[in-house]
This record gives structure tokens, sequence and C-alpha cells, in this order.
């Protein structure tokens, strides 16, 4: 069942029921949000092994924080925050190495429109599991979850302007792959 | 933002993926670890043990009691003084006979007239001297007190035994003996209702018993969606001829109560049936073509193809639930007439191994799913232990010989605990009628 055919009442009831231990409810609940959730994890983790253990660990802190979740807020939002920092806390612990990448001047406006249109779900992640770390995981923050810069830079303990710029470098590298990609089509 | 990253954001931020069959089953584990039940198995094993080694302390003590030579006072209110005064009335001008010549107890001659002249000591000494009267061996007051009531039949039954030695005339232990004798006899059995049955001793039964397993189911966790998949359940899954096998230790002591344990196999059986419309069956494939030249086969390519074919499926599995127990039974023993002897049984058993093979219903996709312990990929529905488990019997003996009986009885068993995990959404418990037969082998 996808999240959006619950609505929050009947997911709030399912909350309930989980706080009781109910573990059917329970169940349901991680039914509910693992398909979307374990997306999450993959856009920051580059293993999907690794995902997997991330998300893992997640709905296990998921469950046992559920009574400081206070019913006010998308429930959705309040896993996917999770997922998020349990995501960080695991790179972090795995002290990835500075990725270096070489970064041609490339034109926002020379992406094709239609080959950006012709971009699948499974593209969009490949593309986005390509960049180095620290872009992907700004580029992620920022333009899919709608941190801002200065929650980022709190989240990954960096600068504001080291969060922009990793944008900004995200972005280019994200182009020159679809402009690639647009050169294999032709 | 730009249009990338709006294409971007819309494409990704509400796609879904798939999930690892196994993960609920990992984060559950995670989150209600299985709290082990070794430390219980252990501290029953070691209570078993200890009873059994009580057990045992206490009627060894018995019997080592009974074989010395110690005096025990005799409990002279427990003998009826009818029953003596009628028999010593009779014989006791013979036993002060013997009484009188003491010197002739160990010549041979006397041998014929050795085996009444024991008891007629023993009784002139109740009839004469009733105050003043001790046993030499360690007879129990008990036994006594029946050989004292039913002197006359026991009389009858001792003068048919073979004497051991003439020498142990004197001895009250060989008198001990004659009565053991007289007992385990068959001679005049069905006369002498009370000695039909050794009251005390160690027997071993050897079982087998015809069952049959009431299922019940019950909602875990008290969610009533899952109704639909009990009654789909209850409805693809049925009972059949069950049966348990074992060996048990029976030590009963004089008291006639005593304590059976040993090792007993269980197994369950149920038919599971699923007709599935929507079946699609492979079929493998194997073509080969031949490559002719001049009207002969010079070569040929073999292909392997598979196809599906759409029909509807009928499955039958036989599902088996096997457990090994250790029973713990307290148990009382009466004797009956014609050689038939009762007992009532009750206690518990101990589980220390279950395993299940089949096919049942997914709670989650209610499609078969392979339930057998050997499969690798099972779902974490069965416990691997059933705890323990109540039992009840009434037992009816009939006595073969000295050594061996037939036993049959009527029992019935009850597993207090689910075959299934807390965390799968039913519960799934037995009661498990039967009717044991076998052999007793007594020593």
């Amino acid at each position: 069942m996808s999240p959006l055919m619950v609505n929050s009442s009947s997911v709030y009831e399912l909350i309930q029921e989980c706080l009781a231990n109910n573990r059917t409810a329970q169940r349901q609940l991680f039914e509910i949000y693992a398909p979307k959730m374990i997306i999450v994890c993959r856009r920051y983790v580059r293993l999907d092994t690794e995902a997997e253990d991330v998300m893992q660990e997640a709905f296990v802190k998921i469950f046992r924080n559920l009574k400081s979740f206070n019913f006010e807020g998308s429930f959705e939002g309040w896993v996917r925050k999770i997922m998020i920092n349990t995501s960080l806390k695991y790179i972090s612990k795995k002290h990835f190495q500075n990725e270096s990448t070489t970064l041609s001047e490339v034109n926002e406006e020379s992406v094709e429109p239609e080959i950006l249109y012709k971009l699948n779900e499974e593209d969009i992640m490949d593309l986005i599991r390509s960049l180095p770390d620290g872009y992907r995981h700004v580029f992620n923050m920022y333009i899919i979850e709608g941190y801002s810069h200065k929650e980022i830079a709190s989240m990954l303990g960096i600068e504001e302007s080291t969060s922009r710029s990793q944008l900004v470098k995200a972005r280019r590298i994200l182009q020159d792959k679809i402009i690639n990609l647009q050169k294999i089509a032709i | 933002m730009s249009k990338l990253d709006q294409h971007f954001k819309s494409m990704i931020s509400d796609h879904s993926g798939s999930v690892p069959d196994d993960m609920w089953s990992k984060i559950e584990k995670e989150l209600y670890p299985e709290k082990s039940k070794r430390p219980i198995f252990w501290i029953l094993l070691v209570a078993w043990l200890m009873a059994i080694s009580a057990t045992l302390y206490y009627f060894l003590k018995t019997d080592q009691n009974e074989a010395g030579n110690q005096v025990s006072a005799l409990n002279l209110e427990a003998f009826k003084p009818k029953v003596v005064a009628e028999f010593t009335e009779s014989k006791i001008q013979n036993t002060t006979k013997i009484e009188e010549n003491k010197e002739l107890r160990n010549q041979p001659a006397l041998i014929s007239k050795t085996r009444t002249q024991v008891t007629k000591r023993e009784l002139s000494q109740v009839g004469t001297s009733i105050n003043s009267v001790s046993i030499q061996d360690g007879v129990t007051n008990k036994e006594l007190v029946e050989f004292t009531t039913d002197s006359k039949e026991f009389l009858k039954e001792i003068v048919n035994l073979p004497m051991p030695k003439l020498n142990s005339i004197n001895s009250y232990k060989e008198e001990y003996y004659l009565m053991k004798m007289a007992r385990r006899s068959n001679k005049n059995r069905t006369e002498c209702p009370s000695f039909s049955k050794e009251v005390a001793g160690v027997m071993l039964d050897l079982y087998y018993s015809s069952e049959f397993g009431l299922r019940s189911f019950g909602i875990q966790n008290g969610n009533d969606a899952v109704n639909e998949y009990m009654q789909l359940r209850e409805k693809t899954e049925s009972s059949l001829y069950s049966f348990s096998a074992g060996l048990r230790v029976a030590i009963m002591l004089p008291i006639n109560a005593g304590l059976k344990t040993g090792f007993n196999y269980s197994q369950i059986n149920e038919k599971f049936t699923y007709e599935d419309p929507n079946s699609r069956q492979v079929k493998y494939i194997k073509v080969i073509k031949y490559i002719y030249e001049n009207g002969m086969v010079v070569d040929q390519v073999e292909q392997y193809d598979t196809i599906e074919v759409a029909g509807q499926a009928n499955i039958k599995v036989y599902n088996k639930y096997r457990s090994l127990d250790i029973p713990l039974l307290l148990s009382y023993e009466w004797a009956g007439k014609h050689g038939f002897y009762f007992s009532g049984n009750g206690g518990i058993l101990m589980n220390f191994g279950f395993n299940q093979k089949g096919t049942i219903l997914s709670d989650s996709t209610h499609d078969p799913i392979n339930i057998s312990s050997s499969n690798p990929n099972r779902e974490e529905i069965f416990e691997t232990s059933l705890g323990v488990s109540l039992y009840a019997s009434l037992g009816m003996y009939f006595n073969l010989n000295e050594h061996f009986d037939l036993m049959v009885e009527p029992n019935i068993r009850y597993n207090m605990n689910s075959f299934t995990k807390s965390s799968y959404p039913l519960s799934q418990k037995y009661v498990v009628p039967g009717l044991l037969t076998g052999l007793r082998i007594k020593f």
C-alpha cells in the first residue's frame, strides 16, 4: 500500500496501535512506507545492500521512538527525516574519502528538454547515485528534500558556502552526464 | 529551482522501490529479541533430574531397609485381632511344638514342613505375645497388615512355593521373600486380589498412541483484520490421523504412587489442499535441429526453451508437526481383579525439539508457502520449541506374566503454547486425544 493511499487519520490510528506494541500494525506501517524509503536511502548510500541496512536501522529507530512523534505534522516527513539522518550517520561512519571530479563548463540551457523528459526514474536514480558523495548529499537534501543550505550545513557539519558550491558542482556534473547521454542517443 | 531540478524532484520524490522480503523479520528480531528459552529449559531439566534422583534415592533406601536386618516396630493396632485369633486358634498347637523343638529346625527332614512353619511361627508370636512382637526384617507395616488380614489366602499361596534354603527358616527375610514370591505368582491370583500386583518397583513402558490433533486458531495481537486469513487456513488445512510413540520409566513407590518419565515423540498430521485457478505451469522444451547434407544428418543443434501454460493447479500437501518431549508424570496405580490393574496419570511434557514440514497459506499474500524447517527461505512463522504441555491419562493393565503386562491408556494432551511465533498474526494450539497401547516390562 502506498502512503498516498492511506489518509493521515488511518496512519495515526496505525501509529496508536504500534505504540501499543501491536506487531501487525507495525508491519502494516512498515509495508506502507518501506518501498518509498528504500529509494531515499539508495539516493544517499551508494550500494543497495548498504541502503537496506540503513533502512532497517532507521525503522528500528522509528518504532523505538514512535512516542516522540507528536501527531501534528506529516508522519511521512518524520520518517523520511529519520531515514536521511540514519543514512548520513552511516556515511560519516564510513569516512568516505573526498572524491575529485573534473568539471567541464557546461551551460544548463544546452540540455535538450526532450532528452530530459525521456529519462525515467531509474535513469535519474542512476545519475544521482553516480555523483560524488558530498555533491550527492547536498543535491538530494536541497533539491529533493527541500532543506535550506543552512540546514544542510548543520546536518552535514559543513559551511553554508560549501553546501552552495557543492550543489552547483552537482548540477554541472548531472548536466554533463545528460549531455553525454544525449550524444549517445544521437 | 531550474527545470532540471524540478524534473528531478518530480520524478524521484515519490519513487518507490522493492524491499527485500526478509527485512521486516529482521526489524522485528531487533525490536523483539527472542528471550532465550534455554534457561527455563535447563531449570526444568535440573528440576526433573532432582525429582528423579530424589525418587530413586527414596526407593532404593526403602529397598535397602527391607533387605537389611534392622528391627522395625510393628504397628500392632493395624492387625485385626479377629483374623489373627481365628487363624491361631487352629494352628497354635503345631506352632508350639515347633517352638519347643528348636533344635530340629535346621534338619533336612523338616523341609516339607518349612513353608507352613515359617508363617505359623510368626502368627504364633502375634497370637501369643502380641504386646512384645517385633519383626526382624524390613517388611513394612502396611504389608504386614495385608499379610495378617489375608493370612489364610497368603498361606494357600505360600505353601505351593519352593523354599530357597532350609537354614533360612529362622529369618524373617526369607518370609518376606516368600511373600514377594507369592505376590508375583500367578497362582491363586484371582483368589487374592490384593496381591495381584507388585505395588512398588521400577517398570519400563513401551508404547504407541493413536491420536487426532484438534487444532484451534486464535488471533494474536488483537487484530480482527486477520479473520479472513484465519478462515482461509481453516478451510485449507484439515486434521489427519496422528500418533505418538515412546518409552517411559515408571518408578512406583510402596504407597502405590510414583513417577513416570522418559521420551515421547509426537507427530500431528494435517492435509493442506488448495486450488489455484490462476496457476501458470512452466514447461521446459528441448528442440533438436538436424542439419542434413545429401540426405544425411551431419550435425544437430539443441535448443532449450520454456513455455508457460495457464490453468488451475490442485495442490495437496501433507503437513507434519513433530515434537520430542520429556514426560514428567505423577501416577497412582491400584489393583483390580482377574489380573487387571489401573492407573491415573497426570503431568507435563517438556518439549526439547520441534519442527514442521509442509505448506500453508501466507498471511501477507494468501498464497501457498513452504513452511518446512529444512527450507532455508521459509518465513519465520513457527517456534523451535513448544515449552510445556499438559498430559492426563487413565491406564488399564493386564498382567501377562511375572515380567510383562499389557497396557491400554486413553490420554489427552494440551499444548499450552502456540506452535507459531508471537509475531505471526494467528496462534495455533492443539488438544490431542489419543489411545495408547503398549507393553510394560517389570524388573
